[in-house]
């Protein structure tokens, strides 16, 4: 009897036969992977969530880690894409949580509550993103400025200081944190969170400089011969005007100096009844800080709720709180009221043509105008770019710092990001922007590729998005959310404290797990049990499919809970 | 009993190595093989199977190759259960006591030309575990119907036009009446609750049966991806309720998940296509008919 190496076995005689006709070789010579004309292959996809995060946060992988109780583990992943999660997980409009899969089956996952509860875990943990900068070589602790120090610019700095860098950060306001810090109620963001965020930059060596302002204290030149590059970030630096008689007189605030104010603790007295002229966050805001400041806060906008840019939440809650919202009316002009006060000229608006926004041109109504008594105005009408702190080669038009998609200004070892450099305007984005940036120094100096990280693309997930209907439902119950909870609006109108209220930790474990993984393998080894042919293997790293064996049935697929598993013609 | 249907249905699954070997001649999708290997996991090395003519005496290999890994004889198709018996009283007088017999049969040769040697091996109480897979045909020789057929299926000798008329033998029944120590019904959706059947019948003695559902998807004209979907779909349906009997008397359903519509079972076999609407409903109240037998024997037996 001969024995093949691949386990055929051959008789050469009678006396090979055993004594019954009883089986003794393995089947595994027979190599049934020849039959198949299609073969399945495991390749993660992009969740929703992580497919429209501005930050890159690989929120399924996060979620994961809560869900396990390995908070440290969850945070250290949350801090590779994101320096800022307290501050993210309390004013991130969430566009992660609206294309969630979960969704249909007991509502989308909270992510933002989840991120802000690890956020501040981690924050009160001290926890500090690995590696340690100690151990980073390749910058080789060159020095860069960063000009600005809202999201953009400290997410700049964050990721040039793990790169190995120097980064100082030169502030022009006695404290750093842009808008965060002066911009966004305390209601949303208190200072307190803020700051514990930027003492873990400053924990892995992140020098900051305030009270020093570019194009006074410096300039550029000055900047870019001391430091190996320079990072701008320094926002949106100018406010605008209404343009109309009488925005100058007394009572007649700017949004974004009375939000400074309130948020310093030294709000201005406005009186009983305060107008508030724009439709975006910063008129929503004025609104919100001028009602805790006792006051009856009306909002006049000149189009409709449809086109108000701000969030669609915080007009919600501002609604909520008794905020009124006068839509379709413009300021005329301004002027004193005999025995105190303003009158406030306003006309009456119909929406036209869409203009180059695409949204409908307001235009005014003839013979439509009415007056309204007030105390105080607040105009809240956006902000703008001063650009004449920059050199005029770094001037795009009349509001942004000119820069390619590489984070590049016309300057050498020079680059911009956030709202300055005309970014999405979210804190999301800036902190995407101000990784870009770092990653352009990084490429620049070292003279690399450009390629900034991506974590679901670095994981190995292909770009296309995993949708539920490939999913198998079986292995997914209803299952209602923990959806996190607002202090009711009586009660938070009166004061700056915060509105929503954060997670416990059995809470954000128990929402974490409704989290369906989307396109991810968590190794639940489906394929491996259900597979008829024995054919997909568990290995350290995940399963390997044996295509000589595998027929093809299309079974791991099909059992695969969240389309982690595909097919594909045979070769 | 346990409600619920849970994300890893195998979450606690015997985890020592592969006995049952690749390169078998199952059809893609065949649902007889995660049940051999799992039980084969279960029961280890020190086993003999005993297999009459079926599928799987035939997918397991041709002389003098084997995937099973242990012992493998082949019976005559109706002798399953009496050339087990042989094997267990041959080990026996040889004083070989740690060696499991394995009866691997399908339906055709356990419901139908089989049952006589089962029944008298039942009454023998002969130490030995006799499992029926059932794919509810005669596959191995070109889908013939047998009576574990359902209602309503299409086989090659129930043709278009001539499905079967006649409601599926109840096997629980007829080995509860023998009053065997262990009948339980299993399916490989279920592995954990699978599994630990098998590990329940390996550690008692006697005579000790398993019924084990196991999708075809060839016979049933079903894609082959949906085998542990119809798996899971006989159970949520409750076309094939899990529940076991101990000593032919004390019934529990051991796991009785969130139902499904029957139409979703059926809607993926082309076996079913020709049912109208009034063969649905038909089905539906065979099910429901059954369902209130099982939940009476289990409640005269104080274990619901
Ligand atoms: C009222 C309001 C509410 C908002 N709410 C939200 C929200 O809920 N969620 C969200 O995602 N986004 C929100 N935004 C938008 C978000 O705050 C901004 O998009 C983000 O802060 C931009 O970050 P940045 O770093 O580019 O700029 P900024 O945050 O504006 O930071 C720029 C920094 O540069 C400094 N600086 C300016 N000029 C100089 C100079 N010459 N020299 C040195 N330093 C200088 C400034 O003092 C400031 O600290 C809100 C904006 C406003 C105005
Ligand atoms: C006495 C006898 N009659 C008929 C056959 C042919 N035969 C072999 S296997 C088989 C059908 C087996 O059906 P089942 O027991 O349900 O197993 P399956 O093939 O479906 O797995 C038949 C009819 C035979 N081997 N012996
Ligand atoms: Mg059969």
């Amino acid at each position: 009897m001969k024995t093949e190496p691949d386990g055929r076995v051959t008789f050469t005689g009678e006396a090979d036969l055993p004594p019954v006709a009883m089986s003794f070789a393995s089947t595994a010579y027979n190599k049934t992977g020849s039959w198949k004309y299609l073969e399945p292959y495991h390749q993660d996809l992009t969740p929703p969530c992580n497919s429209v995060c501005l930050a890159g946060n690989d929120i399924v992988n996060v979620m994961r880690r809560i869900e396990a109780g390995d908070l440290r583990e969850a945070a250290l992943l949350l801090l590779e894409t994101n320096p800022l999660p307290s501050v993210t997980g309390r004013v991130c409009p969430h566009p992660c949580e609206k294309p969630c899969n979960r969704k249909a089956m007991g509502g989308a996952v909270s992510i933002r509550a989840l991120e802000r509860f690890l956020g501040d875990w981690a924050a009160r943990e001290g926890v500090l993103p690995s590696p340690v900068p100690e151990a980073l070589a390749p910058g080789d602790g060159r020095s860069v400025a960063v000009v600005g120090s809202g999201p953009a610019g400290l997410s700049a700095a964050y990721f040039l200081r793990r790169a190995g860098f120097s980064p100082t950060v030169f502030e022009a306001a006695r404290e750093t944190g842009g808008l965060l810090r002066y911009g966004i109620p305390a209601y949303r963001l208190p200072n307190g969170v803020l700051d514990l965020e930027i003492q873990r930059l400053a924990g892995i060596g992140v020098r900051f400089e305030t009270g020093v302002r570019l194009g006074k204290d410096f300039y550029l030149h000055d900047l870019a011969t001391r430091h190996a590059a320079v990072v701008l970030a320094f926002g949106k630096n100018a406010t605008r005007g209404l343009g109309i008689p009488g925005e100058n007189l007394k009572g007649v605030w700017d949004g974004i100096d009375l939000l400074a104010r309130a948020k310093a603790g030294k709000p201005p007295a406005l009186g009983g009844e305060v107008a508030v002229i724009g439709g975006g966050n910063t008129a929503v805001d004025c609104a919100r800080t001028a009602l805790r400041l006792g006051g009856k806060a009306t909002i006049l906008y000149r189009r409709t709720r449809r086109e108000m840019p701000a969030f669609k939440e915080e007009i919600e809650e501002a609604i909520e709180e008794g905020i009124r919202i006068e839509y379709l009316a413009a300021p005329v002009s301004l002027s004193r009221r005999p025995g105190g006060g303003i009158d406030l000229r306003c006309v009456r608006m119909a929406l036209g043509e869409p203009d180059e926004s695409g949204r409908a041109r307001p235009v005014a109504v003839p013979g439509s105008e009415f007056t309204v008594a007030v105390d105080a105005v607040v105009k809240a009408l956006g902000e703008g770019v001063d650009l004449g702190i920059v050199p005029e080669n770094l001037r795009k038009g009349e509001w942004r710092v000119s820069c390619d998609e590489r984070r590049r200004t016309p300057v050498d070892n020079v680059f911009a990001c956030g709202d300055c450099a005309g970014d999405e305007g979210t804190v999301a984005d800036a902190i995407r922007a101000g990784r870009e940036a770092a990653h352009a120094v990084a490429s620049t100096l070292l003279d690399r590729p450009y390629a900034p990280p991506n974590l679901t693309r670095d994981r190995g997930a292909s770009a296309e998005v995993a949708k539920f209907k490939r999913f198998n439902r079986a292995y997914f119950r209803e299952e209602a959310g923990v959806s996190p909870s607002h202090r009711p609006a009586s009660e938070r109108r009166a004061d700056f404290r915060e509105v929503a209220l954060p997670l416990g930790e059995e809470e954000a474990r128990a929402e974490a797990a409704r989290c369906f993984k989307c396109g991810t393998c968590v190794r639940c080894d489906n394929c491996h049990v259900f597979c008829p042919d024995m054919a997909v293997t568990k290995t350290a790293r995940g399963y390997e499919i044996a295509y000589d064996y595998c027929k093809g049935c299309g079974v791991c697929v099909q059992e695969c809970p969240r389309a982690a598993i595909h097919l594909r013609r045979a070769p | 009993m346990r409600t619920d249907c849970p994300d890893r249905p195998h979450f606690r699954l015997p985890n020592g190595g592969e006995i049952v070997s690749r390169g078998h001649l199952a059809c893609p999708g065949c649902g007889i093989m995660p049940a051999i290997r799992f039980a084969m996991k279960v029961l280890g090395r020190r086993t003999v199977i005993v297999a009459p003519a079926c599928c799987y005496a035939v997918v397991d290999g041709p002389f003098p190759y084997s995937a099973a890994g242990v012992p493998f004889l082949h019976s005559a198709f109706e002798a399953a259960a009496s050339f087990a018996s042989g094997v267990r009283a041959g080990l026996d007088t040889t004083g070989v006591a740690d060696v499991t017999v394995l009866a691997w049969a399908g339906d055709g040769g356990t419901f139908d030309i089989g049952l006589q040697s089962l029944s008298a091996a039942a009454e023998r109480n002969e130490n030995m575990i006799y499992v029926c897979y059932d794919n509810e045909a005669y596959m191995n020789t070109g889908i013939q119907r047998s009576s574990a057929t359902p209602r309503g299926a299409w086989t090659t000798t129930t043709p278009k036009g001539a499905t079967k008329t006649e409601r599926k033998k109840d096997l629980g029944a007829i080995m509860a009446a023998h009053r065997v120590p262990y009948f339980a019904t299993a399916t490989i959706a279920y592995l954990e609750d699978l599994t630990r059947k098998f590990a329940k019948a390996r550690d008692l003695g006697g005579f000790r049966m398993l019924h084990l559902y196991a999708p075809c998807p060839t016979g049933w004209k079903a894609d082959a991806r949906h085998m542990v979907e119809l798996s899971r779909l006989a159970v949520r349906t409750r076309v094939f309720p899990l529940y076991e009997v101990h000593d032919g008397t004390r019934f529990e359903v051991t796991l009785d998940p969130e139902t499904a519509p029957l139409r979703d079972y059926l809607a993926l076999q082309g076996r079913f296509a020709e049912m109208g609407d009034a063969g649905v409903a038909a089905m539906e109240d065979e099910i429901r008919d059954r369902w209130e037998i099982l939940q009476r024997r289990a409640a005269s037996s104080g274990r619901a």
